[in-house]
């Protein structure tokens, strides 16, 4: 199965890769295997690898390498995709606080889709989703749920919301226009732990009504 | 050592950055004008990689509690010394209770006070660098507040040998290069299109890469949003599944004002339609909102040899005092 992967110059200190266009668990998976396998490779010059979804983002020092030896040098990385022995990705359990003042639209996202605000925690608790970016995923179709035409000035950390596609957590306080359905008392992210973040990507997550 | 008497208007400390979380949504931060930042770390003796106090349109007042050497770069933000006007861009010798100051902004935006031995503060995540979005660095996650100390990494045990350092005649040229300090004319950032092109007609690259733009008040470290003509999407429209970003790309939302993205941030939805070259990123530290701005087309092999034309004219400015 060799998909083509596209190599892009991305200003002069990053190179943007593209796998399928399709938004797809093997595509991430795909993504973030390769960005281990280069990281792995310890290539004079690089920096760090941005993995979002079904793209890396390759950050480099242009006077340690040239854009053209650094994408030589992946290309020739992509035929041990297959032979590289990888961690197997890990579920990794979210504690939710489902509704209430921890979810104030879970009303709203049950509303939409004419169904109870249990059955919204039921589905969006039932499997374990892949984890495409930190901390976000893509949510069963069922609960596909527009953004907030206004975004929320401020939700606190451990915010579990639904936008459009996408689900997931807020790490700290932030602006939001995703539909706020509960909460995580996890802490995701601690500057003073190590290590700071609590999960990977490359990994799932599976929320847990508690 | 420092004590702050008046914070300025936003004065925060960095290093060159914080790399490495950036995959979490962590941005990289650092200076806005690292050429500056640089030479003032230079002037002072430090390493390159020592943080200084970045500062903004209005500078802070500090009250010096131990004899220190420091150095004032980049825009001029009316740098006294006891209330008199100072020299900037050299390595001055502070007395202890000397009162270190700024008068009112004359040229660019930011500036950088280095101080001999760089600043004491613990690096979270590997940086000393404040993060607006996550709060951590610099004094307990925020930037100066009044009462702050500002401890040195090191006493002022040898500032004798930098005192009085200045920098050459060539690196004054690469600054009257850099920074277009006239007011009228639009300062020119070098970009490489894409990588989003594809969601762009040739004619509105073309449009976008001949239009002058305005810097409007909503720009700040994590970005700077743009005033100017519209840049319309072509049949791919505007939005992108997200990806990490570098600093200094161009997006494009829904409304077609192109933004500027900066230090702050990791990842971004819009398509990207020209990225600025890293070299050319100082000279965005040093604009504030109402100034004007083109962009000029370069390629990567272009970008290369700017960027090794700066860096060897830094490392010959660093060989003047080896």
């Amino acid at each position: 199965m060799n998909k083509q992967i596209k190599y892009t110059i991305f200003g002069d200190t990053g190179i943007l890769i593209k796998f399928d266009e399709k938004l797809s668990e093997v595509n991430s998976r795909m993504a973030v295997n390769f960005s281990q396998l280069i990281r792995k490779e310890n290539i004079e010059g690089f920096i760090e690898a941005q993995v979002s979804y079904n793209s890396i983002v390759v950050h480099y020092d242009p006077l340690k390498i040239g854009s053209s030896v650094l994408i030589m040098k992946m290309r020739k990385t992509e035929a041990k995709i297959n032979e590289i022995e990888l961690p197997r990705p890990r579920v990794y359990d979210i504690p939710t606080l489902y509704g209430g003042e921890y979810g104030p639209d879970l009303e709203y996202v049950a509303e939409y889709h004419g169904i109870t605000p249990e059955e919204v925690i039921g589905i969006h608790t039932k499997e374990p989703l892949w984890l495409y970016r930190f901390i976000q995923n893509i949510v069963p179709a069922k609960l596909i749920t527009p953004r907030r035409e206004v975004p929320r000035l401020k939700v606190p950390a451990g915010s579990v919301g639904i936008g459009d596609k996408q689900t997931g957590v807020y790490p700290i306080d932030s602006s939001a226009g995703w539909n706020i359905i509960g909460r995580t008392p996890l802490k995701l992210y601690d500057p003073q732990r190590d290590p700071p973040f609590l999960f990977e990507i490359g990994n799932y997550v599976h929320y847990r009504s508690t | 050592m420092f004590k702050v008497i008046e914070p300025g208007l936003f004065s925060t400390i960095q290093d060159i950055g914080r790399f490495h979380y950036r995959k979490f949504g962590v941005g990289a931060g650092g200076p806005m004008d690292i050429f500056s930042f640089r030479i003032g770390n230079i002037l002072v003796g430090n390493k390159n990689d020592e943080s200084s106090l970045e500062v903004t349109v209005f500078g802070p007042k500090l009250m010096a509690l131990e004899d220190t050497a420091i150095a004032i770069t980049g825009g001029d933000l009316g740098f006294t010394i006891n209330d008199k006007y100072a020299p900037m861009w050299e390595a001055i010798k502070l007395d202890k209770g000397d009162l270190l100051g700024f008068k009112g902004l004359r040229k660019g935006c930011r500036a950088y006070i280095s101080i001999f031995g760089g600043i004491d503060v613990p690096k979270v995540m590997g940086s000393q660098s404040y993060s607006s979005r996550y709060r951590i660095g610099g004094i307990g996650g925020r930037p100066l507040i009044k009462g702050d100390v500002i401890k040195s990494r090191v006493s002022g045990i040898g500032i004798e040998k930098f005192i009085g350092r200045k920098i050459s005649k060539e690196i004054c040229s690469k600054i009257e290069e850099i920074y277009s300090w006239h007011e009228k004319e639009a300062t020119v950032l070098r970009v490489i299109v894409g990588p989003f092109e594809d969601h762009f007609s040739t004619h509105a690259i073309k449009k976008f890469l001949n239009s002058e733009y305005i810097i409007t008040r909503n720009a700040d470290r994590m970005g700077y949003r743009l005033e100017g003509p519209q840049i319309k999407h072509n049949f791919k429209g505007p939005d992108i599944i997200s990806i990490g970003l570098v600093p200094g790309a161009i997006q494009v939302p829904g409304n077609h004002k192109p933004i500027i993205f900066l230090h702050e941030g990791a990842f971004g939805g819009y398509p990207l339609i020209a990225t600025i070259i890293s070299t050319d990123l100082c000279k965005i530290g040093q604009l504030k909102p109402g100034d004007k701005i083109k962009f000029n087309e370069v390629n990567i092999r272009q970008a290369r040899s700017i960027k090794e034309e700066y860096e060897n004219e830094i490392k010959s400015f660093i060989q003047c005092f080896l």
